[in-house]
C-alpha cells in the first residue's frame, strides 16, 4: 500500500566516528527508519558543491551547523562534518514517534538535526551518483561506484 | 556462448492482487516506470535502489538487489515471491505462488 507520510530528516556529526557510533546505537534498536544513510565529509562537502542556487537552505543548514559546534562542541571543523539522511515511511502515529526516537538517539551523539529539507536533498543526492558517472565519462574518466559491506 | 537478450519490451504489469499484496510483472520494465504504473493501483515495490531510472526488476533479481529503503521493505529477495526462470537447459518456476514450501532450495 501507498506509505501515508514520508518524513525526510538530518542530522549533522562532528566526525565520522560519532556518525558511526550513532548508526550503531540506532542499529541496536531494531526500529530502522526506513532509510538512514551515514553521508562522509568528502560527499558532503559533494552534496554542497550540487547545491541547486545561492542562498539555498543548504547554505543556511551548514552556517546553523557552524554555530553549533562552535558553541557546543570542540569547534567546527569543515573538513570532518558528516551528515546522515534518514527517511521514515508508514502510517503517521508511528513513524513520527520512530522520528522523535531516533532523533533521541542522535542527541546523544551530538547530533544537530537538519530537518526535512535537507534530509530529502541528502537522499536525493545518492541517485546522483550515477549521474556523476556519466559526467565523469565525458571527461575520459571512467569509473564506477560500488556497495561494501562488512561487520561493526 | 553467450546470448544477450533485451527485455526491454517485456515491461508490463500482468496483474496486481492487493488481497494477497501479489503483483505479477515483466522483467524488462524500468524502476521508474514500475513505480509509476502501481501507484495507479494504490501500491508500491518498496524497492528503490540508486539506479532506479536505468535498472529493470529482472536485472536486480539477476543481481540480488538491495535499495535504499530496505529497512522497511526488504531486499529483492525479500519481495520477490516467484520467478520464470529460462535458460538452456530448461525453465524454472515454482508451481503456484503458495507464500513459503519447506523444501527443497529456494531460487527466490
Amino acid at each position: 500500500m501507498i506509505p501515508e507520510v514520508r518524513i525526510f530528516e538530518s542530522l549533522l556529526f562532528y566526525d565520522w566516528e560519532s556518525g558511526i557510533q550513532f548508526m550503531h546505537a540506532v542499529s541496536k534498536t531494531k526500529n530502522y527508519p526506513t532509510s538512514c544513510r551515514l553521508v562522509d565529509n568528502e560527499q558532503f562537502q559533494f552534496g554542497a558543491t550540487m547545491k541547486p542556487a545561492a542562498g539555498s537552505s543548504w547554505e543556511a543548514f551548514v552556517e546553523r551547523a557552524k554555530k553549533f559546534y562552535v558553541i557546543n562542541i570542540k569547534g567546527y571543523e569543515a573538513k570532518t562534518l558528516t551528515a546522515c539522511t534518514m527517511l521514515f515511511e508508514g502510517p503517521r502515529e508511528e513513524m513520527e514517534k520512530q522520528h522523535k526516537a531516533i532523533l533521541e538517539i542522535g542527541k546523544k551523539f551530538n547530533g544537530m538535526a537538519g530537518g526535512p529539507e535537507n534530509g530529502l536533498r541528502g537522499y536525493l543526492l545518492t541517485f546522483l551518483i550515477a549521474y556523476s558517472r556519466d559526467l565523469a565519462l565525458q571527461h575520459g574518466v571512467s569509473a564506477e561506484s560500488f556497495e561494501t559491506s562488512c561487520s561493526w | 556462448m553467450i546470448i544477450s537478450v533485451d527485455m526491454t519490451r517485456m515491461n508490463a504489469i500482468k496483474w496486481v492482487d492487493k488481497e494477497n499484496n501479489l503483483a505479477c510483472i515483466q522483467a524488462g520494465i524500468f524502476g521508474n516506470d514500475l513505480e509509476r504504473d502501481l501507484k495507479q493501483y494504490g501500491v508500491i515495490t518498496g524497492h528503490e535502489p540508486d539506479s532506479m531510472e536505468f535498472s529493470t526488476l529482472g536485472g536486480w533479481v539477476a543481481t540480488r538487489a538491495s535499495g535504499m529503503k530496505k529497512n522497511t521493505y526488504g531486499n529483492i529477495e525479500d519481495i520477490v515471491q516467484n520467478i520464470t526462470l529460462v535458460t538452456s537447459k530448461g525453465t524454472y518456476n515454482k508451481l503456484s505462488s503458495w507464500p513459503r514450501v519447506s523444501n527443497g532450495p529456494d531460487l527466490n
